[in-house]
């Protein structure tokens, strides 16, 4: 009986435990710095980590840049950023946090399309700006998407168009296609947008096989055997990070490697390439790289990569899209005047900003950063001691959908 | 047929491997009687030691085989510590505690990796002595593969003559068979336990270490094999060296041959096996029933 | 008695307390205080299972899963209304863990476990993986819910009556003549079959209500956030779950409720202030594990009380 008088009186002292923070947030609109808050969202443990850690340096950088040059509206920006473990369920927890508790102006991150897809409906119910970082699912600007949401980098569907293009252009019309892609949502949409967007280049393509291992499968070899003894002449996978660079390991390790052509779809992620070296990368690849800052010669891109590594010591991954997309909220705030969310969201529609890759336009039909991708063969570039991909093309504007066919997908 | 050779060599050796971590297990609950479900953390503290002794000499690719020594070695003594400051007053109580206990530590161990090693990935070459590949009956076989197909039954063996044909191996059963009786009889039954805890701790560096050249080093990589580890001794029978053995190669070779003729369905097929075993013959295909 | 009157006292403090929160307590932390709620329901109904009939079910995540999915999937793809979906979530996963658990009550100790692991792994797989129906790892969004139920506000107040109504029935329940039977069978399994009682049957009977309760806390879940996710089956979550009872107290029946609070708060706090929350919830896990055995609870009335645990 005692234990239920102390279980009782110990909710009740947990309640009012619960009131210190509460009864400290409220004074916090007293805060004499009064910085503009920027909620951003993404795994700081787990594989995920390190995409993290290539990103954040971006929006640190744009943040220090805008403060510098006297802050928005004479006020800093602060980034505060949080766990959201890959996981929705913690992705929109830490949102409600972010936006209820810290009253961020703004949210933006996150690699997970299942986390972006939570938080971006919360953020249309609450009217807030959410800003997708680099989880690439298409769907989130197109049949998911709506006025609060928008997306800094590019997206799924362009890039498996460009790779189509890309196969095309360095291989020539192969006609044998197997495919090697994660067993998701985002493994099946990536290979269905690529096999629609290569048989429109070359008709009489055709599936010989396919395998759908799990995400984070330790062991390939079973099925790079299999494809070694099929008759495939190119290989599609959208295994990625980790998974690719195993996936390669074994792939030397049976023979693979080199002997038919192979449309690696995320294999020029800055994670990725850094990892090779001449007695390890993947042959007769070609790849997609968002920012593959290796093959750009501006001048502005130059000092950005120099920048991040005198800040990190690491090269940008998708923090060129998150330092460009906080630069271009940063100027859209100032044309307003106001920290008002609906004439924000007006002011980026259409808006033509700066990044590292040029001018980029975030389109208003779909609230999509129309940033290219970057596809070519992966050879060795002795300029920067790594290898990467070469002969870039940078697939822009034709490989997206047009507004036309969004507002189809949004009908639905 | 080639396809089907190709896929047991590789099923095979992903058995191997799978048969390293998920021994230590099996050996931990029949002779602790604790489940640790954090024994897929040590695999992952072998495959990062296993970079860091690899790198130790600049681009020494030979320094593997001094890994392969040292690296799970490291793992055991960090084994010894956890089991002496954590896993030991936890015997008497409750199964579910200890539980709860490991999993607390799969959250420790995984910061642990991330403070010192950081969040990059990481690559550990094969060794040269290991590297390129065999004609065999019209396919090609990889070294390292049959390195690692041959290196599983040595283990096994060499587990086999421990229990059984030394003094320490003797102890050991006795201790599992009757902690209390053991105890009355002199034998001091807390230094055997982290004996026993260190050589699983050893068996599970040992699988981090070899798997490490054939895959990535990365966070979270304890997460890709700790179900697996349930489902194999499980189905070997918990406590059963052999049923380890045997449960790991079934693992392996269902994993590689199923992914040709059943491709959605392969990943189930491990669950459902699993639930069989454990509603037809719960004691697993080579354990005891209690 | 004193104590009595303590309850009759303290009980209605904290229920009036409960009833005003919202209205001098920000948004961010009603939200929390749902969750806690949710997660209350959850703990509670794996204890039924654990603490109280010994039989520890590491599936939980996948019953309370499925609460959540079968009340989404109704509203979205059948378009029943939430005033029925909910319910719906609770009645069918009890319905779905029947012939799950007439094989999982032939299993014990350890045995059970893995087996209802590897049902709730095997639900876990379907849902993922057969993403035309349920969305796979995308999930569903934006399910529509009633017009009364749109504010945290309004739906603090229906978790609240939710929680205590499913709080206010495991109570009665561990409290009758079946609940007393199961714990006797708890305790010796033996003496309580040669005493008569069918032990599969109470066992299994026991798995439907703590699943009937665990879906109850999914489908509150859902229709909070409005949402559902591959990940609500995901194993982790039943080591939450398990470890919020565990470290609330299992001998006491309010001890999850209380863990649940504590485990919440302390998740929402640690992030806050550092990216290392592993090794801060795990280090706390641990030595909560080692000092406080009979958790928070138990570890407060021994204190009280000043005697060791006494057995219910």
């Amino acid at each position: 009986m005692k234990k239920i008088f102390a279980s009782t009186g110990l909710v009740f002292i947990i309640v009012l435990f619960l009131m210190i923070p509460i009864a400290k947030s409220q004074t916090k609109g007293l805060d004499l710095d009064n910085p503009i808050k920027i909620g951003y969202l993404n795994s700081f443990t787990g594989p995920a980590a390190l995409g993290t850690a290539k990103d954040l340096p971006g929006l640190y950088l744009a943040i220090e840049e805008i403060n510098a040059d006297g802050g928005v509206l004479g006020r800093p920006l602060k980034l505060i950023p949080r766990d959201d473990k890959l996981n929705p369920e913690q992705a929109l927890r830490e949102t409600k946090d972010l936006v209820l508790n810290d009253k961020v102006f703004w949210v933006q991150g996150t690699l997970s399309s299942s986390a972006a897809r939570a938080v971006s409906e919360y953020m249309r119910t609450q009217k807030k700006i959410f800003v997708i970082e680099s989880a690439k699912s298409e769907k989130l600007t197109a049949e998911w998407g709506h006025r609060y949401v928008f997306r800094a980098t590019n997206n799924a569907h362009m890039e498996a168009v460009a790779i189509a293009s890309g196969c095309v252009k360095n291989f020539g019309p192969l006609k044998k296609i197997y495919n090697l892609s994660p067993d998701y949502e985002g493994g099946v949409s990536a290979w269905r947008t690529f096999f629609d967007a290569y048989k429109k280049l070359v008709p009489d393509a055709k599936l010989v096989g396919e395998a759908w291992p799990k995400l984070g499968t330790q062991e390939f070899t079973a099925y790079l055997t299999a494809i070694l003894n099929s008759e495939a002449e190119l290989l599609f996978t959208s295994f990625y990070q980790t998974d690719a660079l195993t996936m390669l390991k074994q792939s030397i390790a049976v023979g693979l490697n080199g002997k038919i052509a192979m449309a690696g779809f995320w294999h020029g992620m800055i994670e990725t390439v850094e990892k090779f070296n001449a007695e390890f990368y993947p042959k007769k690849t070609v790849a997609n790289s968002v920012y593959p800052f290796w093959a750009i010669d501006t001048p502005e891109s130059k000092i950005f990569v120099e920048k991040v590594k005198a800040r990190q010591g690491v090269y940008p991954g998708y923090g060129a899209c998150g330092y460009t997309f906080v630069k271009a909220m940063a100027e859209s705030i100032k044309k307003v005047g106001s920290l008002d969310t609906e004439k924000v969201i007006d002011a980026l529609e259409g808006a033509i900003v700066d990044s590292p890759v040029g001018k980029i336009e975030i389109r208003g039909c779909d609230h999509q950063a129309m940033w290219p991708s970057g596809v070519g063969l992966i050879g060795e570039l002795p300029k920067w001691n790594m290898f990467a991909t070469k002969n870039v093309i940078l697939v822009g504007k034709e490989a997206y959908p047009t507004c036309e066919e969004i507002v189809k997908l949004r009908k639905r | 047929m080639q396809l089907i050779l190709g896929q047991i060599i590789a099923g095979l050796s992903l058995g191997m491997i799978f048969f390293l971590i998920s021994v230590g297990l099996s050996i931990v609950f029949g002779t602790l009687k604790v489940l640790n479900i954090a024994h897929a953390s040590f695999y992952m503290l072998g495959a990062y030691l296993c970079y860091t002794v690899t790198h130790l000499v600049y681009k020494s690719q030979n320094m593997f085989w001094i890994a392969l020594i040292l690296a799970p070695v490291g793992v055991a003594i960090f084994g010894g510590i956890i089991e002496l400051l954590v896993i030991r007053p936890m015997y008497k109580r409750e199964f579910l505690y200890q539980l709860i206990l490991t999993f607390g530590l799969i959250y420790i161990i995984a910061d642990i990796v991330k403070l010192i090693w950081g969040v990059q990935f990481y690559q550990v070459d094969i060794p040269p002595q290991l590297q390129g590949t065999v004609q065999f009956l019209g396919t090609k076989l990889s070294y390292y593969h049959l390195f690692m197909i041959a290196l599983g039954p040595i283990v096994l063996a060499l587990i086999w003559v421990l229990l059984h044909k030394t003094k320490l191996g003797r102890i050991i059963r006795a201790v599992t068979y009757s902690r209390d009786m053991s105890s009355a009889l002199g034998i001091n039954v807390s230094l055997i336990y982290t004996v026993v805890f260190m050589f699983a701790s050893w068996l599970a560096g040992l699988g981090g270490t070899l798997m490490a050249p054939m895959a990535s080093v990365f966070l979270g990589m304890d997460g890709t094999v700790t179900i697996e580890c349930f489902i194999i001794i499980v189905i070997g029978g918990l406590g059963s060296t052999g049923g380890a053995f045997l449960g790991a190669i079934l693992f392996g070779l269902a994993n590689s041959i199923g992914i040709i003729f059943l491709p959605k369905i392969a990943i189930a097929l491990s669950f459902i096996a699993m639930a069989v075993v454990l509603i037809i013959r719960p004691w697993g295909l080579l354990g005891k029933p209690e | 008695m004193g104590i009595d009157k303590v309850k009759k006292i303290s009980y209605p403090i904290l229920l009036a307390l409960l009833l005003v929160l919202p209205h001098f307590v920000a948004e961010g932390w009603i939200s929390i205080i749902i969750e806690m709620f949710v997660l209350a329901i959850a703990a509670t109904a794996a204890n039924l299972m654990a603490g109280y009939s010994g039989m520890v079910s590491f599936g939980v995540a996948g019953f309370y899963g499925a609460g959540a999915y079968i009340t989404a999937l109704l509203i979205t793809k059948a378009g029943v209304p939430f005033e029925i979906s909910f319910f719906a979530g609770p009645v069918g996963t009890a319905i779905l863990s029947l012939p799950f658990g007439w094989f999982c009550v032939r299993r014990s100790a350890v045995y059970f476990s893995m087996l209802s692991l590897a049902f709730a792994q095997l639900m876990h797989l379907i849902v993922f993986t057969w993403y035309s129906f349920t969305g796979g790892d995308n999930g569903i969004v934006g399910i529509p819910m009633p017009a009364l139920l749109g504010s945290t506000f309004s739906y603090y107040y229906f978790a609240l009556a939710v929680m205590i109504v499913c709080l206010a029935l495991m109570w009665i329940l561990i409290n009758s003549p079946f609940g007393k039977a199961i714990q006797a069978l708890r305790d010796n399994p033996e003496r309580a079959g040669f005493v008569g009682i069918d032990v599969r049957k109470y066992q299994l009977a026991i798995f439907v209500v703590g699943n009937f309760f665990l879906a109850a806390a999914g489908s509150l879940f859902c229709g909070f956030n409005q949402n559902v996710f591959a990940e609500y089956m995901h194993w982790v979550k039943t080591f939450d779950i398990t470890a919020v009872y565990l470290l609330g107290g299992i001998f006491s029946f309010l001890g999850p409720t209380v863990g649940a609070a504590i485990y919440i708060f302390l998740n929402k706090i640690i992030i806050r202030y550092t990216e290392y929350w592993p090794i801060t919830l795990g280090a706390t896990i641990v030595l909560i594990t080692l000092f406080m055995p009979d958790g928070v609870v138990g570890f407060i009335s021994k204190k009280i009380s000043g005697k060791g645990r006494e057995s219910k």
